[in-house]
Parts: C-alpha cells; sequence; structure tokens
C-alpha cells in the first residue's frame, strides 16, 4: 500500500523539495499552498497523513488548520515550523499534532519522523495486545509487571512502573509534563512538573542509562516533556 | 586562580549593588563629619565665606565621585553643618546676622546646582565610554560575521554551480561529493545564524527564561549523550552524586550553554583522556565543571575569552563562550575559568539556588 502525505506549506521551494524527496521515498504526494485549500485537500483527499507549516503566511495557520483537522479526523499530523520555540510546540501537540520538527531539517530525519507516527499507528497500544516491550538491554513484559536491564530484574515502585510503561507504551512519541502527570499522578498533579523529573532521574540510574555512550531510553524534549527512543539506541 | 567571566553587556543587580551603595553613602557622611570638623577647629580663624567655598568643593567632588543624589543630600547637611557649627550663635540653627542668612540660602542653591552639574557631566561622560567600547565591538563582530557568512556562501555557490554546469560529466562520487558540500555548509551557516540571534536577543536583554526545576545530571547526560552521538566514542566522563537537589533553570538553554562548554573543551582535550563533567552544590550554589586536561589558558585568553569571535593562541572560539556566558549571566549566575589541577582548563556554570519559601 503505497502511503499518501499531503504537504501544506505556503513556501513554493519547500513544497517542491518535500515532493522530489517523499516521492523518493515511495510516498504519493498531494499539495496545498495555504490552510483552506490544505482541509478541502485533506477531506476530499484523505491522505494517510498531512505534514503541515505552523506558519503559513495567511489565515488560517497552521495552528487552527490543525485544530480544525481534529474535529473530523485522527489523521497524523506532524507540523513543521522555523521557531525552535518550545511554547509554539507545547501549542501545536495541544491542537493535536501527533509530533513536530523544526525547519531546517534534514529529509532522513523527516522520514523518520513519518515511520516513526506510521509505526504508532500500526501498534496502536489501545488497538494492539502487546505483552512485551525490548529495546536494546531493556525488556518490560507488561503482563507480569517485570523489568529486566541486561536479563536481570530491576526493581520499581509502582510509580515508577507507571511512568515507564506510559512513556514506552508511546515509543517515539512527545509525552508533554502535563500528560504524563494526568496520566500518572491524575489531573490534580498538573503543575508538579518536578514530580516527573525526580522520577524520571531515578528511574535513568534503574534502567542503567549510560548517557557518555548515549546508551538511553528516555529522551529530554526540553519545556515540552519526554520521548522513548523509538528503535535500537546505539 | 579564579577569574569572574560575567560579561558586561548588562548590569547585574547582585549583592555588590549594595555594597556599593553603602560605600558611596558612607564616604560622603564621613568626609562632611571630616571637613565640619576640621572647620570648627579653625571656626575662630576663618570667615563664612571661606567655610562656602569649602563647602562647595566638597559638593563638587561628591557629586562627581557618587552622583546627584548624594550631592543633594551633601548640600542640605552642609548647609545644616554651617549653620548649626560654624555661625555663631553656635549650636543653634538660629543666625544673628541677616547678611549671613542671605550667604546661606545662596550657598544651598549653589551647592545643589552644581551638584546637578557635575552629576550630569560624570553620567555622559560614562555612557560616551560605553558606547565607543560598544561600538568598537560591533564593527570588530561585523568583520568576523561577514567572514564567517561568506565562507560558506562561497562554498554553496560554487558547489551548486559545479554540478549544473558539469553535472552529466562528473562521476556519481563526486556529484555525492558536492551536494553534501552544499548539505554541510548549509548547516554550518543555519548553526551561525541561530548562535547571532541568540547573541543579539542575549545582548538586548530579550530572552525569557523558561525556568523550571529540572536536573544538573539530566542536562549534562543530554549533552553527553549528543556529543556521542556526533563522535561515536565515548569522550565525556559523568560524576554526579545520587542526592543532587533540583536547580531552577532554562532546560534548553542551559543545555546550548554547557555543550557550548563541552565542545570547546573536547576541541583541546587529548585523546588519551576524557573530559569530565561534574555537578555540586556548594552553600546556595549550585555549579557545574567542565573539566579538560589540555594546555593551559593564558592570561590574554582568560580576558577575552568572551569577546565574540575571538581567536586566541589556540585557533578560533567563535561565539560559543559569549553565548555560554550570556546565557548564565540570564540566569544570575557566574561562569568562571579555573585552572585544572595537572593542566587544562576548568568551566564552571555557577546557578544561585532557589531559596525555600
Amino acid at each position: 500500500m503505497t502511503l499518501s502525505v499531503l504537504v501544506v506549506d505556503d513556501e513554493p521551494q519547500i513544497r517542491r523539495q518535500l515532493k522530489i524527496a517523499l516521492n523518493g521515498y515511495g510516498f504519493e504526494v498531494l499539495l496545498a499552498s495555504n490552510g483552506t485549500e490544505g482541509l478541502i485537500t485533506a477531506a476530499q483527499q484523505q491522505p494517510d497523513m498531512i505534514i503541515l507549516d505552523i506558519s503559513l503566511g495567511s489565515e488560517p495557520d497552521g495552528i487552527e488548520v490543525c485544530r480544525r483537522l481534529r474535529e473530523w479526523t485522527t489523521t497524523p499530523v506532524i507540523m513543521l515550523s522555523i521557531h525552535d520555540e518550545e511554547k509554539t510546540k507545547v501549542i501545536a501537540l495541544n491542537a493535536g499534532a501527533d509530533d513536530y520538527l523544526t525547519k531546517p531539517f534534514g529529509m532522513e530525519e523527516l522520514h523518520a519522523r513519518i515511520q516513526a507516527v506510521r509505526r504508532r499507528i500500526v501498534t496502536d497500544p489501545a488497538a494492539h495486545t502487546k505483552t512485551e516491550i525490548r529495546v536494546g538491554a531493556l525488556a518490560i513484559n507488561l503482563v507480569t509487571r517485570t523489568v529486566q536491564v541486561e536479563g536481570e530484574e530491576v526493581h520499581l515502585t509502582p510509580k515508577e512502573y507507571e511512568l515507564l510503561r506510559l512513556l514506552a507504551t508511546h515509543p517515539g512519541r512527545v509525552m508533554t509534563h502535563r500528560a504524563i502527570l494526568n496520566a500518572v499522578w491524575g489531573a490534580e498533579y498538573a503543575e508538579m512538573d518536578h514530580y516527573v523529573r525526580v522520577f524520571i532521574n531515578t528511574l535513568r540510574k534503574k534502567l542503567r542509562e549510560n548517557p557518555a555512550r548515549n546508551i538511553r531510553y528516555i529522551l529530554n524534549e526540553p519545556g515540552v516533556g519526554y520521548r522513548f527512543v523509538s528503535g535500537d539506541p546505539s | 586562580m579564579t577569574t569572574g567571566l560575567a560579561p558586561p553587556p548588562r548590569p547585574s543587580y547582585d549583592s555588590g549593588m549594595n555594597a556599593q551603595r553603602i560605600e558611596r553613602w558612607g564616604g560622603a557622611v564621613v568626609l562632611l563629619v571630616a571637613v565640619t570638623g576640621v572647620a570648627w577647629l579653625l571656626r575662630s580663624v576663618l570667615t563664612l565665606s571661606n567655610f562656602i567655598t569649602i563647602y562647595i568643593l566638597v559638593v563638587l567632588v561628591l557629586a562627581i565621585r557618587s552622583g546627584t543624589r548624594v550631592a543633594v543630600m551633601a548640600s542640605f547637611i552642609s548647609f545644616l553643618c554651617i549653620n548649626f557649627f560654624l555661625v555663631s550663635p553656635y549650636y543653634t540653627f538660629l543666625i544673628s546676622d541677616p547678611r549671613e542668612v542671605i550667604d546661606l540660602v545662596v550657598f544651598l542653591a549653589a551647592a545643589l546646582l552644581v551638584g546637578r552639574l557635575a552629576a550630569n557631566a560624570r553620567y555622559r561622560e560614562r555612557t560616551s565610554q560605553q558606547f565607543e567600547e560598544a561600538d568598537r565591538l560591533k564593527t570588530a563582530l561585523l568583520r568576523s560575521v561577514s567572514h564567517d557568512l561568506r565562507t560558506p556562501i562561497t562554498i554553496i555557490k560554487t558547489s551548486a554551480a559545479n554540478l549544473q554546469r558539469l553535472g552529466d560529466g562528473l562521476s556519481a562520487d563526486e556529484r555525492r561529493e558536492l551536494s553534501q558540500a552544499i548539505e554541510g555548509e548549509a548547516d554550518q551557516l543555519d548553526r551561525l545564524i541561530g548562535d547571532l540571534l541568540d547573541l543579539s536577543r542575549l545582548e538586548a536583554g530579550a530572552l525569557t527564561l523558561n525556568c523550571q526545576d529540572n536536573s544538573l545530571e539530566e542536562v549534562a547526560g543530554d549533552v553527553a549523550a549528543r556529543a556521542y552521538e556526533r563522535s561515536k566514542q565515548e569522550r565525556i566522563a559523568l560524576s554526579f552524586a545520587d542526592s543532587l537537589p533540583l536547580v531552577a533553570f532554562d532546560y534548553g538553554l542551559i543545555r546550548q550553554a554547557l555543550t557550548n562548554l563541552v565542545e570547546n573543551a573536547l576541541r583541546y582535550e587529548p585523546s588519551a583522556r576524557k573530559v569530565e563533567l561534574r555537578g555540586e552544590i556548594a552553600g546556595e550554589t549550585a555549579r557545574l565543571l567542565v573539566i579538560n586536561h589540555g594546555p593551559n589558558i593564558t592570561e590574554t585568553e582568560r580576558v577575552h575569552l568572551l569577546e565574540p569571535f575571538y581567536r586566541g593562541e589556540h585557533g578560533h572560539i567563535g561565539l560559543g563562550l559569549p553565548i555560554a556566558g550570556g546565557i548564565v549571566a540570564a540566569h544570575h549566575g557566574r561562569l568562571l575559568v579555573e585552572d585544572t589541577p595537572g593542566g587544562g582548563a576548568t568551566f564552571i556554570i555557577t546557578l544561585p539556588m532557589r531559596k525555600e519559601p
């Protein structure tokens, strides 16, 4: 099955380059140059994925387009932005975006994100039953609620396990601090960001992460939240 | 040896400010008491006009040294001192000769005016010095920037032109090499422009910090992992105690400052050793140490390290250190550089710990 991708960007050169690159990866590419056109194309052609620029130079802007899309579709949306601003990223995620990329980005990076988002649709934890997650030396058994590193069992407190389970069942996906607090601690803890940091710190030690060799399972997205690695950490 | 490397562009409002203020006002009071004491001893020899001349001089000195407010205070105190100690009847605010009343009122007006003028002159002189300094820096910056920007642009242009003109005649390897050069130089350009924007935002004080309670170890681990990712070599050793408390800082910005320091340290690290990243809490200050074991930093380098595009004896330093310094200063912290025992340079980011409510 060929994956169809809709690209919404007001820059003709960016549209062209994205089309060439995505065609090269074997995707079918649809193009739109502004928000309204993007919304219409999304409704008529029903693409499998949407790549949406945040600043479209005209109304509606990317964030607004994403909000309107979310009123009727769950098609994955990857936002593109030139602002490396944490607030914009959080706004985009809150508007329903699945991921974001900051311009300028490499085509391989975009391809990796598309594949990660695509894998998530296929292996949606709600839709599929998966009993074990393995990344590098880490193995999590979701049935027995046990965690092993390099074959040795690691003892986690219930909260630590919940936190790890939440992140690991959403590999490659940005989880905002708020979403983590909501899911693990409950809505009344929504402002207690430092809880997450303290628990992540302990968790990292217990999982024997070794940043000096880039052996990591949990990645920090500054000011936004955390992302569980999606592939095998090298 | 420790040298403070807080960059100069903006004044920092720390405890040094208070000490300075106490010194200014205290100095003024001491001077006035001393002059009044001497004048009191000579009160039978000198006349009112002598006293007035002496006190005008005192006000003038204080205005130049300490500014308008101190000068105004000194004018009033001088007025009262002359009236109380030096004009008969002594030790009262009464004045027997009405002409002396006129002298004293004129003295007060003159003192206030002189104080004001002198303080203005002092302010103008200071700002013009600052402007000159900023101007000099800007010229140097522009010259280096245009060089550092033009080099990648030139490479991009020539590579693209070669691809266009010779395209089909080139081997696949040559074509790949040219397009890789274009991509690499574009990345270089992007980094440089990002750095410049950061620096100008830092200098304009327009940077908004997103300070949250963060873990020093987390940010150091992040930096180390990225360094490993780039070189595929384990060149960094982390040493963090298990029980370090969280510290309030902007994660993204401190990560950038630390990355710049680590990149700089890696450049001079002997291949047999590792750059050490250490975190510690000392009293009310959190410290992040980047310890390098390469050559020592010379005195000249130490002074110029935080200047944009400074080219030291060991080559091009660029914008990394000035940006790190600016980021740390925006956190009300300091960037220090010390000699590593046994050789090398240790850069230290200090951050104030948030006081418990």
